[in-house]
């Protein structure tokens, strides 16, 4: 036991040793160059520019204009890995019942009555994120994050009972988190029936105007640029993550008897 | 001056960086607990996203570099041209941010497995637990 101990400790700092070095010497510095890839830069170019139309996304932010334009599938994906994770949480804890009329617990009135000042500034910041992904750093997954910090202080806060009292209960948050994905398809494929419609041709996931496709989404709102489906994307990913992150976080922070419960119901189930 | 600071600051994140590696390396080979295992695991993660981003850095002579947004909207091309040319690459973020939520719903998934490990043997060390202690017998 020791030996192996002494091993893995010799073997970890050399390992910092020789990560050390690399970085350090300039000429074997592969990373922090002047120059980047010309992929990265072609982004850059191409994310805002209005005199290039066939091939920008109007989106001021390049990160968010490649996750939900130019690698639009991927994210869609990465989404259902979300979803699908949501369910197999569920699945873990397939006898869950929340059980109401456990004594309310919660730290003090002042954290409380602090607490009630700060939750609605966090929810509006966390919106804000989202809605401004195109403009502003930030997209659906960082709002609905930022969000979630809400909902978990509240659970810490003002106890579980209080979440189960104001009516945010698991069944209505994957009915929420349904729709959301649903949304999110629908504005995937809105280009496609509009296309049909007009009888020209279009693509799933179109966000402007290409070279052999007029289609095009809304470029601006009023007089700040709305990036086409970007916002629409980030707007429905705030509610998929919001529900997500707060499902899992209601079924990890259940109380000792629910646990019990849910446990005990599992394994008759089986 | 500036170019000073962003080495300095490169480098000494880089060096953090090793030594995260290692503990979360430690944390995950020798720990018994399954929550400490957990905690290394998710600052395993963290590290390696911080590197990808770390790989889209780019050192820009005389200025700061700059963000990957657009602060305004460019009025000539010529001012998209200069964004372009002190810009960091913005591929590697958006792919750590892919990797940060299915890394976010891999790791609920495990911390629930934790969770009903802790209900079914009362511990989340893996060396008090028998079926494990035997299990390893029968693989040595």
């Amino acid at each position: 036991m020791r030996r192996k101990d002494v091993i893995i400790a010799v073997s970890l700092s050399l390992f910092v040793l020789a990560t050390s070095v690399i970085i350090g010497i300039e000429e074997f510095a592969a990373i922090a160059s002047t120059e980047i890839r010309s992929l990265g830069k072609s982004y850059l170019y191409y994310s805002y520019n209005p005199w290039h139309v066939n091939l920008t996304s109007f989106s001021l932010n390049s990160v968010t204009a490649i996750i939900w334009d130019y690698r639009g599938f991927d994210t869609f994906y990465e989404t259902c890995v979300l979803l699908a994770s949501i369910i197999a949480l569920i699945a873990v804890f397939r006898g869950y019942v929340e059980v109401v009329g456990l004594e309310p617990r919660g730290l003090s009135d002042i954290v409380k009555a602090s607490t009630k000042l700060v939750i609605p500034l966090i929810v509006v910041y966390g919106i804000i994120t989202a809605v401004h992904g195109q403009i502003t750093p930030g997209g659906g997954f960082q709002g609905g994050a930022i969000v979630t910090v809400a909902i978990s202080m509240a659970i810490a806060i003002y106890s579980l009972e209080f979440i189960f009292k104001t009516g945010i209960t698991t069944p209505k948050l994957v009915l929420l988190r349904a729709l959301g994905i649903l949304c999110l398809v629908a504005i995937a494929i809105t280009p496609l029936i509009l296309g049909a419609f007009l009888g020209v041709k279009a693509f799933v996931f179109q966000n402007m105007a290409k070279e052999n496709s007029p289609i095009s989404m809304p470029q601006y709102l009023l007089d700040r640029p709305l990036a086409g489906s970007i916002f629409f994307f980030n707007l429905f990913e705030l509610l998929i993550v919001v529900s997500g992150l707060s499902t899992a976080l209601i079924v990890l922070s259940l109380r000792e008897v629910e646990l019990r419960k849910a446990f005990e119901i599992g394994e008759k189930l089986e | 001056m500036s170019e000073f600071v962003v080495q300095l600051a490169f480098r000494a994140s880089m060096i953090a960086f090793a030594v995260n590696i290692a503990i979360a390396l430690y944390g995950v080979f020798s720990r018994p607990s399954l929550v400490k295992k957990f905690m290394c695991l998710l600052l395993f993660t963290d590290s390696m996203n911080l590197f990808a981003v770390f790989i889209g850095f780019r050192l820009v002579r005389g200025v700061y570099p700059s963000p990957p947004i657009l602060s305004e909207e460019p009025r000539t091309l010529e001012e998209l041209e200069v964004f372009t040319s002190i810009a960091v690459d913005p591929l590697p973020q958006a792919l750590v941010l892919t990797a940060v939520v299915i890394g976010l719903a891999t790791s609920m998934f495990i911390l629930s497995l934790i969770l009903a490990y802790y209900e079914h043997y009362k511990t989340t060390n893996i060396h008090a637990v028998k079926e494990v202690e035997e299990f390893e017998e029968t693989t040595k």
